[in-house]
């Protein structure tokens, strides 16, 4: 969110900014797609505090990929209350997903990006 | 008489089928709640293989947590460690989980108190909280998160060892997380914790 405020101070294209993720079993982007108005950023006091949170909240997910992906989804969501953030998974077969939570944000729900 | 007698029959019977209901359903809740717990060990061992299934309670079904509930107490470097554990269960949201809540009290050779979580009232809140045995069991890990100055990382993994011959003695150590940050991290920051350093503790 600092890289996208940075951006947005330095009137560059906001969707230039994205951050990815390499892993064993799965390379991840993440980016905004947001508008101007939701771009949050926060204190190192409550940065201090998510992450205490976040971290106990992500690590029982740690060896199931999709609560993983369910998991960071939400924290951002309805924890940090961070909306307009879309998650990418880059699959080893060349594919590309765009990964949502569901309706009801129990579950995920994953798209092919357009080619 | 005999229409009485079919009605009484006929009550039994109905009494019977609901009794059967019953039970068909008490056993299926208790093979759905089973199938969704899982030992912490279980749960520790999974991780290493990426294997996890959908779980939503990790319990310490074999009490596995209990040998560190109590306080701990060391010298390293000068300063006092004392760690104080207790054990939480059925903690957590989605996913519900037994867990020690670890607090921490250090002080320095002149006796100042230079961080202490000891009157942190709020278990929710000591930003020192079990995540569960590394996948060979020998250590629980705890989540450490203590104010990290801009560019500098003060959190990672306490690994805490009691060896099964010395109950009383616990040797814990701190690695701190791989993370990005920004800006650079001022030349007087000291963690909380010693780094890749071994402390051992006497339990009190």
């Amino acid at each position: 969110m600092e890289m996208i405020k940075n951006a947005q101070d330095e009137g560059r294209p906001l969707d230039d900014v994205y951050a990815i993720m390499i892993s064993n079993n799965a390379n991840y982007q993440i980016r905004f797609t947001g508008n101007q108005y939701q771009i949050k950023t926060f204190t190192e006091a409550q940065n201090n505090v998510f992450r205490d949170l976040y971290t106990e909240y992500m690590k029982d997910r740690i060896g199931n990929q999709k609560s993983l992906e369910l998991g960071l989804l939400y924290f951002m969501s309805e924890k940090m209350n961070l909306k307009g953030v879309t998650l990418y998974r880059m699959d080893a077969n060349g594919i590309n997903k765009e990964i949502k939570p569901n309706a009801n944000k129990t579950d995920t729900v994953e798209s092919n990006c357009p080619n | 008489m005999l229409i009485k007698q079919i009605q009484s029959n006929q009550i039994v019977q109905t009494k019977i089928y609901i009794m059967k209901h019953i039970l068909i359903i008490l056993i299926l809740t208790t093979i759905s709640y089973n199938a969704q717990t899982v030992s912490l060990e279980a749960a520790a061992q999974c991780r290493a293989t990426s294997n996890c299934p959908n779980f939503n309670y990790i319990k310490d079904i074999n009490n596995s947590l209990n040998k560190y509930i109590s306080t701990w107490k060391g010298n390293y470097n000068g300063k006092i460690y004392e760690l104080n554990f207790i054990k939480k269960i059925n903690i957590g949201e989605d996913i519900k989980k037994d867990k020690l809540i670890g607090r921490i009290k250090i002080t320095d050779s002149n006796g100042n108190i230079i961080y202490n979580t000891f009157y942190e009232s709020d278990d929710a809140q000591t930003r020192f909280k079990g995540d569960n045995f590394q996948p060979d069991l020998k250590a629980y890990m705890m989540n450490f998160t203590g104010d990290s100055p801009q560019g500098c990382i003060n959190y990672g993994t306490v690994y805490l060892r009691i060896k099964p011959e010395t109950p009383n003695k616990m040797s814990i150590l701190y690695l701190a997380d791989y993370d990005i940050v920004q800006g650079e991290c001022p030349n007087s920051f000291v963690s909380t914790f010693p780094e890749k350093q071994t402390i051992s503790l006497i339990k009190q």
